[in-house]
């Protein structure tokens, strides 16, 4: 029985997520290409500065507080979201850029 | 008068600087306006570092009422960034976003600030 319940443990925390998604955002304009996105628990958001100038992206929500540093136009940094909530995101260079992630179970 | 020399210099000094002073106000408050836009998340309202985002940061967002950093070397990070001048790259380039006026204003604005110890956080 001690051997099932170890077993069955390893398999769940060696499986991770099922089937986890990377969404991509991009940065064009000084405007985020999506204003609201909803993601799983796991999922992971891309964000690819199509702008000739840097950006810097980040997020001082409760739910995931992240900077992802400055980068210039054509790199991407990723975030993986690992628990449900909302997450603010703007860039620290232009305060108008902001975007909403709802993270759901 | 005891000292005529001096106190000619004085009146010269004067003289340069009253015309000057509505422009330096001016300056810095645009800076002012500026640096409450887009500098505050980091170094805080009071500039002492400690701005809601500053726990993101290590090292800590500088408290910049106590740096002792000519305004040319204020200006250079601030356009181009921590990295570019061997400091924390959280501090982002500026350059694009922002004028060589404004970056010059922000200066001015900073160099009016009264010095403070760094703020807990």
């Amino acid at each position: 029985m001690r051997f099932a319940i170890a077993a069955g443990l390893l398999i769940v925390t060696t499986a991770g997520p099922a089937c986890a998604a990377e969404i991509e955002v991009t940065q064009h304009g000084n405007q985020f290409s999506a204003k609201e996105l909803t993601v799983k628990v796991g999922d992971s958001v891309s964000f690819r500065n199509d702008d000739p100038h840097f950006h810097n992206i980040f997020s001082l929500s409760d739910a995931q507080s992240f900077d992802l540093g400055s980068y210039p136009k054509g790199e991407s940094r990723k975030v993986t979201f690992a628990k449900e909530g909302e997450v603010d995101v703007e860039c620290a260079i232009h305060p108008n850029m902001k975007m909403t992630i709802k993270v759901a179970k | 008068m005891r000292c005529p020399r001096a106190a000619a210099r004085l009146v010269a000094a004067a003289a340069w600087l009253l015309p000057h002073v509505p422009a330096l106000a001016a300056s810095a408050a645009h800076g002012s306006a500026i640096f409450h836009a887009n500098c505050v998340r980091c170094h805080g309202e009071e500039a002492r570092g400690c701005g809601p985002a500053a726990r993101l940061y290590q090292p800590r967002p500088a408290n910049l009422t106590a740096s002792t950093r000519s305004p040319e070397y204020k200006a250079s990070i601030i356009r181009g960034g921590g990295e570019s001048m061997g400091r924390s790259p959280s501090m982002p380039p500026w350059g694009d976003a922002l004028s060589s006026d404004d970056i010059a204003d922000v200066v001015t604005f900073l160099s009016t600030l009264e010095k403070q110890p760094a703020a807990e956080c």
